[in-house]
């Protein structure tokens, strides 16, 4: 059952994948669909037996790479924390495997993008279940891979291509700070196991600290945290399914999940915990102001979840692990929600993605609306909602760090931030006068039964799934639940309510340019903070500056070759040319050699002779 | 081992015999005989023991000029021969099908040249003798500058052979004089005899440096490397796949026979000399493949760029290193072969190797699409692939090694992604092309050649340790390692 689990989703993809032009588009749709519901069902049953029983499993495959005192196996490892990935990972995947059977209804490379998406599932089971660093190295690296390969699903768009290659490119760069985490931890404890290095963290500290910095640049690459999240709205160019499945509830989460799965190490460094808080919300905060102006539906719930992630960080770095692991969970269920809604609202748009351009689909598609509010209000925390319990929870634990209380308030604003563009959002597509062609505006429906099923069920989940497992996360660490003053308690409910009658408000009575009177400030966020430029203008354009001009121009096709065979050849040719020019033909140069060579002869003679 | 030097020449002899106008069954003879010579190695593996010290060894007397009484020459394997001797016996037949088409003129020739090859390269890899091996090693030139000079793309084949020539020889000369030396100051040039002598540091130290230096020039380590992207590009398919999966194999080879064994002083003096050539190496190759232009250029400079691990892993002498070393030698000498395969395939039917003007491949030939996704993913060491099982161990042993030698090498990591995908992106997404008329996807006859590299490379990541115990072993009890 264990090696079912895994097994089942790399059966689909390699069946699809392999055979998908006999199969056909339904049957591909049919086949990894069922994969998925039965490795759910066993998921569950594996959490049924894990969770209540609290046992760990452990299992060995066989033996990888081994040079004598290198040694790793592939293994699994099922706790209480792989479980509920497990879980969240299947339940998502399942949801977006039936709903892309409807929306991707009609293209034709379907049994090529199911086998992606089931292949991308077994990938993130054997990140999640790895029982040591190189193994889930493999679902690390592999699931972005299949992010690179569905961000280029269409790939005759040129925007998908670069979109691909960035996010490819950008997470390496994470995944070389893994790369060097888990360099140090061989050197340090001479395993990569995650139980034999957790049962040694109390050796050695001072090289510990470098070791989560490496993990944490990490985590920064795979979790798009703030430096490295540009390529997390690029991403958006995939089809919606993907970016609900990958870009929101499952792959992002994997740098989270090792923070969480690494926090042994992490308790150990209390300064990099800090460092882990402060990035976290600073996170939370740029892409909450970004995603105030954006004009893209799937940007804006972008930026969104790079702003929640933030929030998962910062549960991490105040080593409130459980309380991360928890939003994180539920962020899968109401994110999920909101990316298939909108991926329901484009379908029903004719793929328009612009919110400018709708508005008044209230009447049209009024399920897909409710959908919609559903996850919007339990994205911004709104009381007795799936978000408003670990969201709110994180935040009464940040007013509990009194020397990082920048941090509470950081967070307070940025409650302000997602109520706003959530809001923003909901009223420029569902409430305001619509801006699409009558023609256009006529033809829209409802999507069909298939499309709107997964949606139901992952309401449900964003409605009540806070409420029914706060307990059984909470209860894998102890901690006592922080005392606040009620003002306190009630600031972020407060805020966000403010937040969205502000905006409503202000979106009834103005237009938005008088909304966003401070120009600049909105040109400056609605280029993400210019921190793509950044880069480009910093980093990529001189290093391929230098690959050109200095590797390429002067020292391969300038030095070498002049130290080299050709500047031998020019001197070999000059050298003879001077040599062959004393052959002139003309008799007294002759004349005179044969006179200098009778000259030495004598010469050499007379010395001979005199020693 | 005498039976299979008895089926390599009795393969020549029948390639010679068969008349030249009938190119099928030429191909077809020289095909069976390849395809022979590979199982016999195929069997030598089988009979080997897997403590992987030197086994079959075969001692030929050496009376047959009574003037020159040289002492036994010694023929034998050992856990890491073996496996540069299954890659080149593999590799060949598979020269003999890609070129079965490309090849317009002179084949049997061409067949001959592959042929003899074969005998100089096996032999480089089986003898224990140094002066053999020299002329073993030097003899591979003379094949590889008809088959470049001769069956070459264009008028720069000369050059480029030129090049080629010009380099490995200038190096190879340093490695003589080194022979000459050792054979003044000891009298021997048995291997085994070197083996169980103590030179003196002194010795050692200008002894190594000749050895390295032509082993440079064929690795190739940076400053001797511009002959590689020309002989590259210039040479056709079967010269391509050759120099990428076994010459540039031929120096590591070298360097891990010669350098700690012999000079194990030597190699601990030069050693922070040569890890820096090899981080340059890494981090200049990396960068310069990023910039070129023309596709079998760039996967010539990405060897580059990868190779430089492989001095690096060795010279570290550290388990891991030398292991990830030769594991990343074998794994990159069949993915470089096959990614110039690919290429060859497109250059075959569009005749153009400038990457900008392909595009959208994906759309119109899936099967070479994908295969050259899981080579290009293979090349940037993604891990389940084999060169993630080496680069992982000489990235680990260059981190031992020195925190800021790990760091150095750590970026060539992400010049390989930029590199492999780049040219993965440009040439397969996108849409389609106006330059690109006549699009096919592979035939079958391609397809089944790129098939037995995929499968290798795959298992090569998830069970590496049929191979890398074997090697481990032959590295830890003989005394290479």
């Amino acid at each position: 059952m264990y090696l079912l689990v895994l097994f089942f989703p790399l059966i689909g993809a390699v069946l699809v994948g392999s055979f998908g032009r006999k199969i056909g588009e339904k049957g591909a749709g049919v086949l990894t669909s069922c994969c998925l519901i039965i490795s759910l069902s066993y998921s569950v049953f594996i959490g049924a037996e894990i969770l209540f029983n609290s046992t760990i499993t452990y299992i060995k495959l066989w033996k990888w790479f081994d040079s004598g005192s290198f040694l790793v196996f592939f293994g699994l490892q099922f706790d209480c924390l792989v479980v509920i990935m497990l879980f969240v990972v299947f339940i998502v995947s399942t949801l977006v495997h039936i709903f892309s059977i409807a929306y991707m209804r009609g293209d034709p490379h379907v049994p090529r993008f199911m086998s992606y998406l089931s292949l991308f599932t077994f990938l993130m089971v054997v990140l999640v279940t790895s029982d040591n660093f190189l193994q889930l190295f493999i679902g690390w690296e592999g699931v972005g891979l299949c992010s690179y390969l569905l961000i280029n699903f269409w790939l005759t768009r040129l925007e998908a291509n670069r979109a691909a290659i960035k996010a490819m490119l950008v997470n390496r760069v994470g995944d070389i700070g893994l790369l060097l985490a888990m360099f140090l931890i061989w050197n340090v404890f001479g395993t990569l196991d995650f139980s034999s290095v957790f049962n040694l963290v109390f050796c050695c500290s001072d090289q510990i600290f470098f070791i989560c910095l490496f993990l944490f640049l990490g985590v920064v690459g795979k979790s798009a945290q703030l430096g490295l999240h540009t390529w997390l709205p690029d991403a958006m160019e995939g089809p919606t399914p993907v970016s609900a499945l990958i870009h929101a509830a499952t792959m992002v989460t994997a740098g989270v999940f090792l923070l969480i799965r690494a926090s042994p190490l992490f308790d150990v460094v209390p300064f990099m915990l800090v460092f882990i808080t402060i990035i976290g919300v600073l996170t939370v905060f740029v892409a909450g102001t970004i995603g105030l102006v954006q004009n893209d539906l799937k940007k804006i719930i972008a930026y969104s979840t790079c702003s929640q992630l933030g929030y998962m960080v910062v549960a991490c770095g105040l080593s409130h692990f459980s309380i991360g692991l928890f939003h994180l969970m539920n962020h899968a269920f109401f994110k999920a929600l909101l990316f298939l809604s909108a991926g329901s609202l484009i379908h029903a748009m004719i793929d328009e993605q612009d919110i400018r351009k709708m508005g008044g689909l209230l009447q049209i598609i009024p399920l897909t609306y409710i959908f919609f509010i559903i996850g919007s209000f339990s994205l911004m925390g709104f009381p007795f909602l799936t978000g408003f319990y670990s969201k709110d929870l994180i935040l009464e634990v940040t007013f509990g760090q009194y020397y990082l209380i920048f941090v509470y308030w950081l967070g307070c604003f940025s409650v302000l931030l997602t109520a706003m563009y959530s809001i923003r959002l909901v009223y420029y597509a569902f409430f305001s006068n619509t801006n699409s062609k009558r023609a256009v505006f006529a033809s829209l429906k409802e999507g069909e039964g298939l499309l709107l099923a997964p949606l139901g069920v992952l309401a449900l989940g964003s409605l009540f799934w806070g409420y029914l497992c706060k307990e059984i996360v909470w209860s894998f660490q102890m901690g006592l639940s922080p005392m606040l003053f009620f003002k306190i308690k009630m600031l972020p409910v407060i805020v966000s309510i403010m937040g969205a009658l502000g905006v409503i408000f202000v979106l009834f009575n103005f237009s938005s340019k008088i909304l966003f009177f401070l120009f600049s400030l909105y040109t400056f966020f609605g280029s993400a903070w210019q921190i793509n430029s950044f880069f480009n203008f910093f980093f990529i354009k001189k290093i391929y500056k230098t690959g050109h001009l200095i590797m390429n121009l002067t020292v391969d096709k300038g030095v070498l070759e002049l130290v080299g065979p050709r500047g031998l050849v020019q001197f070999l040719v000059r050298q003879i040319q001077r040599l062959s020019d004393l052959q002139s033909g003309q008799v007294f140069n002759y004349a005179l050699v044969i006179l200098i060579g009778v000259v030495i002869f004598i010469w050499g003679g007379f010395l001979g002779r005199g020693f | 081992m005498g039976l299979f030097w008895l089926v390599l020449f009795v393969g020549i002899i029948s390639v010679t015999g068969a008349s030249r106008e009938k190119r099928s069954v030429l191909k077809k003879r020289a095909l069976e005989w390849s395809m022979a010579i590979f199982f016999s190695s195929l069997v030598l593996w089988g009979g080997f023991d897997w403590e992987g010290h030197f086994q079959f060894i075969h001692q030929i007397e050496w009376e047959m000029l009574f003037i020159l009484d040289w002492g036994p020459i010694i023929f034998a394997l050992d856990g890491v021969s073996l496996f540069f001797l299954l890659l080149t016996t593999f590799l060949i037949p598979i020269c003999v099908l890609i070129s079965q088409k490309s090849i317009r003129f002179l084949f049997k020739e061409f067949l001959l040249c592959l042929f003899f090859l074969e005998v100089f390269l096996v032999g480089v890899f089986l003898v224990f003798d140094l002066l053999l091996f020299y002329i073993f090693f030097e003899g591979i030139l003379i094949p590889m500058f008809f088959l470049i000079g001769i069956w070459g793309s264009r008028e720069e084949k000369v050059r480029a052979s030129f090049y080629f020539f010009f380099f490995t020889f200038a190096g190879s000369v340093f490695f003589f004089f080194t022979i000459l030396f050792l054979y003044r100051t000891t009298g021997a040039t048995d291997y085994f005899l070197l083996l169980n002598l103590r030179l003196s540091p002194n010795v050692q130290k200008w002894a190594l440096i000749g050895v390295f230096l032509s082993f440079a020039v064929k690795i190739p380590l940076i400053p001797f490397h511009i002959w590689l992207p020309q002989a590259h590009v210039e040479a056709p398919v079967a010269g391509s796949v050759i120099l990428a999966g076994i010459l540039l194999k031929l120096g590591g080879y070298g360097v891990l026979r010669f350098s700690w064994p012999l000079f194990p002083a030597a190699s601990e003096y030069w050693s922070p000399v040569i890890v820096f050539f090899s981080v340059l190496a890494v981090v200049y190759g990396g960068l310069m493949t990023c910039r070129q232009v023309d596709f079998k250029r760039l996967v010539a400079y990405s060897s580059v760029a990868h190779m430089g691990l492989v001095p690096l892993g060795v010279f570290t002498h550290i388990i891991e290193g030398l292991v990830g070393a030769v594991f990343l030698m074998l794994a990159h000498g069949f993915v470089s072969s096959a990614l110039f395969i690919g290429i060859t395939y497109l250059y075959d039917r569009h005749h153009t190797r400038l990457i900008k003007y392909y595009r959208g491949l994906a759309l119109t030939m899936p099967l070479f699409a994908i295969s050259m996704l899981i080579l290009s993913l293979t090349n940037m060491g993604f891990p389940l692939s084999s060169n993630f099982v080496g680069e992982f161990f000489s990235l680990l042993a260059a981190f031992k090694y020195h925190l800021g030698v790990g760091g150095f090498v750590v970026l060539g990591v992400i010049f390989s992604v930029v590199y492999s995908l780049s040219l993965f992106n440009r040439i397969s997404f996108g849409g389609g092309s106006n330059y690109l008329l006549f699009n096919r996807d592979l035939s079958r006859q391609e397809a089944f050649v790129m098939l037995p590299f995929l499968v290798i490379i795959f298992f090569g990541g998830v069970v590496p340790f049929f191979i890398l115990d074997l090697i481990r072993n032959c590295l830890v009890f003989s005394p290479i390692g």
